[in-house]
């Protein structure tokens, strides 16, 4: 209720001190803070990325079919001065190969995202079960899986990436690791933190009463799990997968920046932003088209996703 | 920054405060919220005024509004404030800067979220003093370790080092008050300055104020909910509710011979000494308006025992009474003869206009029964 | 104080486990011959240095016991001979190390510089339009990778203004600050958002405390309330962070040092990477570790020292 009105007791009795509140006009303040207004509405913001978006993965993933993107290798086109930039028959402008850059943004952007889905519903399933695990069964359990996690956490994940792909896919002096390796790398650091959220969100639903109650019937543990708490788990987490998502492409960026990430034919973002910066002086369009579409992505991504993730905590409290 | 003297014709006859038709609204995404709703009274110099309201009456609104404490965004403050004749309702912050500490300060409710919890005490003290009135900081110092004397703090000197979790609350708000009067203001506003702290504690506190207006000439404003606070203490009493005064007299002529029912409830409210044990106490039944849509007619009417039809219909406007400066809004006052007839009117039916039979029957006078 | 033991043993074993880790996966995807090989053709040594560096990686101990001498070498300060550039590993890491440290600390001071103003005047003038402003900006700044960023400023001041250099000398200086620059502010503005949001909404409830309002009722003018009433206990959360980041910061280094061409630890590992040099690969991971654990260790002293009831709530979550 409004926060203006007093202490709604039932016998509003004159005499006993009214508690400490600040006066209207501060909590007034108070009420206009993001908080409460986001709540209210999904602004405009939420839909511009909605269906940027949309748009993005509509693209990449039917690219295959589409007929003006070129597949990846396709042959150049000579005749386009690189320097020139964006033009009618090639929207993003040539690189200095004569390789179409839109068509090799959205191959890209194709190539960036299935890693990133792969990622994500890999480290989900490991992750996620690591953490409803430890947090429904807690006791020395937790304890052990907590402590591993923890230790995981502790690192800074890139480097250890380097490391794993720098020994998974070395053979001899170049490094180019194929996609497995680099969805695999990624995936075994998006375990910890990912174990860690479902752990939480299994601690808070495991103490509830209808996961007792379906004790009482005499459901099995595993029964528990998969009907009662499961089903609890997985809106949170697909909410939060958006977030994942985007860190994701940021790390296979920082990967393929270093040269670590999938070769050629295969592009992604981060290689296509970092194969452009010999030409950043002559043909910018060759990196900023790539940086941008990544940056409107990411955007979108995480504006969503912040916008999910406080709806979701505050229905939460409603409970 | 030397002391600057607000500018403007500032006359010595002028009383010190007036206030006209103030009003203070909210914007909020429930609507308009009319926290202070047109009020008007006057304070002359050395005189302290208790205004006292249950929480939601508008009263702490109020002395913000005065001193110009509102947050910036949806809120609308209009009516005229005039201090010593000057009109200073138009002030922007950078001007009643000048006029808070100097001139006009104010206490808050809770001494232990007042002070600044990573600040030493002399230095909350030499702040103003130094800012205000360009004080050396030695000067300063020796200034703050007698303000804190002449509160009542022993050892002075050795608290001016110390921070405000070392205090005890009776002790915290004496810090207070040190800082408030520190710069030697002409106006105060208390604002349920007792409230948070023990009931022991509480007299002293206010019997500290008390003198310190005496000897500063200092005029005060009390705010409280609890009439036995400005009883002995106060020489005129403004009764407010739901963002309005709706009666106002000096001291005695309210005790005296009060008219608005809700002065009345109030006053019967406290418990006295010559209660049997285990009476039950009088309470006023129901809550406050909602300030974001009054009801039409009278605001206390729903839970006045006096009420009649006319009063959930007409407003009441301020009547003067028999003594000077007694003003009251009502339709059935207490203490004549209207109000007596309405009250057994009501007596007889069981309920009043405002409630039905289902709800609540309506409480009887203390003293007419158990 | 058993809290600090407690998390002292935690972080050791994280640097062991790390340690571990690598060491382990160098030795186990590639047979000791495999390796030796390997090393040889990074060497372009004659192929009777087998023996020697079969020698010297112990490659006729079990794992663990290779493990455990080369655990034993390195905290005596021995981590092995690069053998790219035949040098000693230390030696290497020496050189660099220094000039990671003052990347990642020029990179604090920046961000801090630009949040702390920032998220003071967003928390004053909070839900006007330039808050509004700062925040989309902050928004805006979190979606752009550091690595993004970096391209960006060189593009606008290195390329096209000309101010700052696009890629750094050979043997750069801690104090060059003129190179640091751009490598510092890539790190420094994803940073920037994420302190002055936290700075911003800490601040919002302070100044929402009674005693604010007191300091406002004195009449004191605002840039005092703001700086020396309000600013001190908003800064909790901020300073914990920082220590936080810092931590975290070096994995953003490897990446900005290579864009600068910056000699630093970051370029090193990369390189080995490449080269399949690993015992400096080893011995860089372990020195990262190492600071890790180091900075998270002293960040928890600073947390218990600061307010015991944190330490509790700390070790219940």
């Amino acid at each position: 209720m409004s926060e203006l009105l007093p202490d709604h007791r039932e016998d509003q009795t004159v005499g006993i001190p009214e508690a400490a509140g600040a006066s209207p006009g501060e909590t007034t303040a108070k009420a206009a803070d993001d908080g409460r207004s986001r709540k209210r509405r999904l602004g405009i913001g939420f839909w511009l990325s909605t269906v940027w978006l949309v748009i993005v993965f509509g693209l990449t993933m039917l690219a295959p079919y589409l007929p003006f993107v070129d597949e990846p290798g396709a042959f150049p086109d000579f005749s386009v001065d690189p320097a020139a930039g964006p033009s009618g028959s090639h929207w993003f402008g040539v690189n200095n190969n004569g390789d179409d850059i839109f068509s090799q943004v959205v191959n890209g952007g194709r190539t960036s995202l299935l890693i990133a889905f792969a990622v994500v519903i890999l480290g989900f399933v490991s992750g996620g079960i690591v953490g409803m695990v430890a947090g429904f069964f807690r006791g020395r359990t937790d304890r052990v899986i907590s402590a591993i996690v923890d230790i995981l956490l502790a690192f800074p994940a890139l480097v250890l990436a380097l490391a794993m792909i720098a020994i998974f896919a070395s053979d001899g002096s170049t490094v180019r690791p194929s996609m497995p390796v680099v969805i695999g790398a990624l995936s075994i650091l998006s375990v910890a933190p990912l174990a860690r959220i479902t752990r939480g969100i299994t601690l808070a639903f495991a103490e509830r009463e209808f996961v007792t109650a379906a004790r009482t019937l005499g459901a099995s543990n595993i029964r528990i799990l998969r009907k009662e708490i499961l089903p609890n788990v997985i809106p949170p987490m697909a909410v939060f997968s958006l977030t994942v998502i985007a860190v994701v492409i940021v790390a296979e960026g920082a990967l393929a920046f270093l040269g670590l990430s999938v070769g050629a034919p295969n592009q992604t973002w981060g290689k296509l932003i970092n194969d452009g910066r010999p030409r950043l002086e002559t043909s910018p369009h060759i990196t900023f088209f790539p940086a941008g579409v990544m940056f409107l992505t990411i955007l979108a991504l995480n504006y969503i996703g912040d916008i999910l993730q406080s709806k979701f905590t505050v229905r939460e409290g409603a409970l | 920054m030397a002391r600057r003297i607000v500018a403007g014709e500032r006359s010595v006859e002028a009383p010190l405060l007036e206030v006209e038709d103030l009003s203070t609204h909210f914007r909020t995404p429930r609507g308009r919220v009319r926290a202070v709703d047109g009020v008007s009274f006057t304070l002359e110099r050395g005189r302290t005024l208790g205004i006292v309201g249950e929480s939601g009456s508008g009263k702490t609104v109020l002395s913000r509004s005065i001193m110009g404490l509102l947050p910036r965004t949806n809120v609308e403050r209009t009516g005229t404030i005039r201090y010593e004749g000057t009109d200073i309702s138009e002030y922007s912050q950078a001007e009643m800067r000048e006029v808070w500490g100097p001139e006009m300060a104010m206490i808050f409710q809770d001494p232990m979220t007042s002070l600044n919890p990573v600040m030493k005490i002399g230095k909350q003290i030499t702040e103003s003093l130094r800012f205000h009135l360009d004080m050396p900081k030695g000067e300063a110092n020796d200034l703050a370790v007698s303000l804190l004397r002449s509160v009542g703090i022993p050892e002075p000197a050795k608290r001016v080092k110390e921070y405000p979790h070392q205090l005890s609350g009776g002790m915290r708000q004496r810090v207070v008050i040190a800082i408030a009067l520190a710069c030697g203001p002409k106006l105060l506003f208390a604002d349920e300055p007792t409230t948070a702290l023990d009931v022991t504690v509480q007299a002293q506190i206010l019997n500290l104020l008390d003198a310190q207006q005496r000897e500063r000439f200092m005029a005060m404003v009390l705010v409280t909910h609890d009439l036995g606070v400005v009883a002995g203490r106060a020489h005129d009493i403004a009764v407010m509710y739901a963002g309005k005064i709706v009666e106002k007299a000096s001291a005695k002529t309210l005790f005296a011979s009060m008219r608005m029912p809700y002065t009345e409830a109030l006053l019967e409210s406290i418990p006295k000494l010559e209660y049997a044990s285990h009476t039950r106490l009088a309470s006023i039944p129901g809550r406050p308006p909602d300030l974001a849509n009054p009801p039409k007619g009278c605001n206390f009417a729903p839970r006045c025992r006096y009420a009649q039809e006319r009063c959930l219909e007409e407003e009441p406007e301020l009547q003067a009474g028999a003594d000077t400066g007694h003003v009251f809004a009502c339709h059935y006052p207490v203490g004549t003869e209207a109000g007596a007839e309405a009250l057994a009117r009501n007596l007889a039916r069981g309920f009043t206009p405002a409630q039905d039979e289902a709800e609540v029957s309506i409480t009887q006078p203390a003293g007419s029964g158990a | 104080m058993k809290f600090v033991a407690v998390r002292l043993v935690q972080l050791v074993v994280v640097l062991l486990a790390a340690t571990f880790f690598t060491y382990s996966l160098t030795f186990v995807s590639n047979t000791p011959d495999e390796l030796v090989d390997k090393l040889l053709q990074i060497e372009a040594g004659a192929p009777d240095r087998r023996e020697v560096i079969a020698n010297e990686l112990n490659l006729d101990d079990p794992l663990l016991v290779r493990y455990g001498k080369w655990l034993g070498d390195a905290v005596t300060g021995d981590l092995g001979r690069s053998y790219s550039t035949q040098e000693p590993v230390a030696d290497r890491i020496s050189t660099r190390l220094p000039r990671t440290i003052a990347l990642v600390v020029y990179a604090q001071l920046l961000a801090l510089l630009l949040a702390v103003p920032a998220g003071i005047i967003a928390a004053w003038r909070a839900n006007s339009l330039v808050d509004r402003g700062l925040s989309s900006t902050s928004i805006g700044l979190l979606a752009i990778p550091n690595y993004v960023m970096a391209v960006l400023l060189v593009y606008f001041f290195a390329v096209q203004l000309g101010w700052f250099p696009v890629l750094t000398r050979r043997d750069l200086a801690v104090t060059d600050l003129r190179s640091y620059l751009l490598p510092a502010l890539s790190l420094a503005l994803g940073q920037v958002a994420v302190y002055m949001r936290l700075l911003r909404t800490d601040m919002i409830a302070t100044l929402q405390e009674d005693f604010i309002g007191m300091a406002k009722a004195k009449g004191l003018p605002t840039r005092s309330i703001l700086l020396r009433h309000a600013l001190r206990p908003s800064s909790l959360s901020l300073v914990t962070t920082i220590g936080i980041n810092a931590g975290a910061a070096l994995g953003g280094t490897v990446i900005i040092e290579s864009i600068f061409g910056m000699p630093g630890m970051g370029t090193l590992l990369v390189d080995a990477i490449f080269r399949g040099d690993v015992l400096v690969v080893q011995g860089v991971v372990a020195v990262i570790a190492a600071g890790f654990v180091i900075i998270n260790f002293l960040i928890d002293l600073l947390y218990a020292l600061l307010d015991p009831r944190i330490r509790s709530v700390r070790t219940a979550a």
